[in-house]
């Protein structure tokens, strides 16, 4: 038989009914300080860079000059300067996330702050929400300057008829706030995963940078070109570089985004290219002929059109928002089971 | 402000139960999987310091992560009467390397509902441990007071400690044990520390969980223990000189000795001749009885 009573609480001894996101931030912030700062430094630094970059760009005929602090043109220092954003999330799925758990582990301060009054799963998340806004922000931060640059030498690249950026090609496609965010949250729970599965430090930013980079370019290789049907343009033999020239001729930075080509036969179908027709040949007719006697009677050209750019960068942010989502409950389980201590 | 207590009425108040608790591990990637504890049945009552000894490997380790609730078992249930407010120093006694003794303090009050900080910078200042120099700095034992501080600082209802005087001198063993002792009488929490230094336990430990191969084989009051067993010591003989279970029988020149348990509800025999009677000490019985279990014999 139990009985239920009150006993006050002794002075001096503090107490309260759960641990609030304040202390939360606080270990967050204490533990992480130095790596914080850093980032922080370093990324409002680029941004501010950008920014600065952005101004100088603004006047038609300045992409040639020397910019500031660098001795290289304007244009050169853009191109230099989109690299940050482009390898932020690495830089944070290898230096913040990889490490996180796995130094927990091999320290055996795991034992310390997962014998205190919070549960693991709740430390967990508390870390996750808490640095994973401060890196929200600085993704955001680069990711907005860097928009803003590349659309100002592009748009000042108009009246000079040369183009720094095409919008469709990586460097510019990733360089917009909310792709930036996808892709650092992506990189923070690729590296926790990994690092609460090794539970190694050194092993756990290998395979974290390794699988990082494979993911980040099949995505931009292979799949985005598909993230809607492409649109297809069909051309007769004699019509078909007429037939790529409207499609890329000459739209500069507003160029789509090419992503296939090749030969139809008289049902449309896609036929690979014929061996016999790759010699050389005395006229242009001559290899047409070539063609058709192998049954080739169009080309096609299959792009994706410039006024697609905003979905296919909400559908790049959503892949790697899931994929990070998905990352992060697979790290959350791993520390809740906490199988070997 | 108040914090719930719950009492047990008629009985000792009980501070952990646990019910064949069980855990076992894979052996390798490919399969095959050991028991490292299992069938581990026993009430260890509030407010006692509770010793928890066996040979290496022999699920001390385990039983201490699966009571303060870093490991879940693959069996049995276990239940803290009253609070489950359990504090955990593992054996390595882990602190943050760049951090100091203050912020490992603070790091206690921010990831504790309840904190006394009071209590922890005493503990701090008992042992001359800087508040200001980086843990990674400390000596081993200097960390292991760090660690103790935070755990004593949570004021927790139960407070385990995986061998909690390895890294320390002798000295500072005994002063941590008499600590202890005044942190149990003044809070009234009961502790469970395991260890391999069974003579340091002597006027500390009130209560004994003894395990081997992954079995409790021993559990009970630390008194009562010891005084159903007697040690006989005389002429070599291959038989003691009174009726009782054999623990321990040692034969060394024409000298022979016996740790005997007394048959249950008897009183103490009165052996005569050239036979001594002597009380059994708790490294008698601890030694006596992991050297059994090392032999194969049940206790």
């Amino acid at each position: 038989m139990t009985t239920t009573t009150t006993a006050p609480v002794p002075p001096g001894v503090r107490k309260r009914s759960s641990v609030g996101w304040a202390d939360l931030a606080w270990v967050s912030w204490r533990q992480h300080r130095w790596l914080i700062g850093f980032t922080a430094v370093l990324a409002i630094a680029s941004a501010a860079y950008m920014l600065a970059l952005a101004v100088q760009a603004g006047e038609p005929g300045s992409g040639r000059n020397r910019v500031w602090l660098l001795d290289m043109s304007v244009y050169s220092a853009g191109h230099l300067m989109i690299g940050v954003p482009i390898a932020f999330g690495a830089f944070v799925a290898v230096f913040w996330a990889a490490p996180m758990l796995s130094r927990e582990y091999e320290q055996r301060t795991h034992l310390v702050v997962w014998s205190q009054d919070v549960p693991a799963g709740r430390w967990l998340l508390g870390k996750v929400v808490l640095l994973g806004a401060v890196l929200v922000a600085l993704a955001a931060a680069l990711g907005g300057a860097a928009n803003v640059m590349v659309h100002r030498m592009v748009d000042a690249a108009v009246s000079n008829e040369y183009s720094p950026f095409r919008l469709f090609r990586p460097e510019a496609f990733e360089s917009v706030p909310h792709v930036q965010i996808g892709y650092v949250l992506f990189g923070f729970a690729l590296g926790l995963a990994v690092s609460a599965i090794t539970r190694r430090t050194v092993l756990s930013m290998g395979i974290t940078f390794g699988v990082y980079f494979v993911v980040r370019a099949t995505f931009a290789t292979y799949f985005r070109g598909y993230y809607q049907t492409p649109v297809r343009i069909e051309a007769d033999l004699d019509q078909r570089g007429v037939a790529l020239d409207s499609v890329l001729g000459d739209r500069g930075a507003w160029a789509p985004l090419y992503v296939d080509g090749g030969y139809l036969d008289s049902a449309g179908n896609t036929m690979g290219y014929p061996r016999a027709c790759m010699g050389s040949f005395d006229s242009a007719d001559g290899y047409d002929k070539c063609l058709r006697d192998n049954g080739i009677v169009k080309s096609y050209n299959d792009f994706q059109p410039i006024e697609r750019l905003a979905t296919f960068q909400f559908i790049e942010f959503a892949i790697f928002t899931v994929l990070a989502v998905g990352l992060f409950a697979l790290a959350w389980v791993m520390v809740r089971r906490a199988h070997r201590v | 402000m108040t914090t719930a207590v719950v009492e047990q009425t008629g009985t000792a108040s009980i501070a952990v139960r646990a019910h064949e608790l069980g855990k076992r591990y894979r052996k390798s990637v490919l399969g095959g999987e050991t028991w490292a504890l299992r069938d581990c049945t026993f009430d260890l009552p509030a407010g006692r310091v509770a010793a928890l000894v066996g040979a290496n490997g022999a699920g001390k380790t385990t039983l201490l992560n699966i009571l303060s609730g870093l490991l879940a078992p693959d069996e049995g249930q276990l239940r803290y009467d009253g609070t489950d407010r359990v504090a955990f120093v593992s054996q390595d006694k882990p602190v943050y390397k760049n951090f100091n003794p203050a912020d490992m303090l603070r790091l206690g009050a921010h990831l504790n509902e309840v904190w006394d900080q009071h209590r922890a910078q005493r503990w701090l200042e008992r042992f001359e441990i800087p508040l200001d120099r980086k843990c990674g700095k400390l000596s081993g034992g200097q960390q292991a007071q760090v660690a103790f501080a935070m755990a004593i600082g949570a004021r927790p209802a139960v407070l385990m400690l995986d061998e909690p005087l390895a890294n320390l001198d002798p000295l500072a063993r005994r002063e941590v044990m008499s600590e202890l002792l005044t942190e149990v009488d003044e809070t009234g929490m009961t502790v469970l520390l395991s260890t391999h230094v069974v003579a340091e336990l002597g006027g500390v430990a009130d209560y004994l969980l003894l395990l081997a191969h992954g079995k409790l084989l021993v559990g009970g009051d630390l008194d009562e223990l010891l005084a159903s067993h007697v040690k006989y010591v005389g002429p070599r003989s291959d038989v003691p000189p009174a009726l009782g279970d054999i623990i321990e029988a040692r034969h060394r020149g024409n000298q022979s000795s016996f740790l005997i348990r007394l048959p249950e509800g008897q009183p103490r025999p009165v052996v005569a001749g050239q036979w001594a009677v002597r009380a059994v000490s708790l490294e008698d019985y601890v030694l006596a009885q992991l050297a059994a279990t090392r032999k194969g014999a049940s206790a």
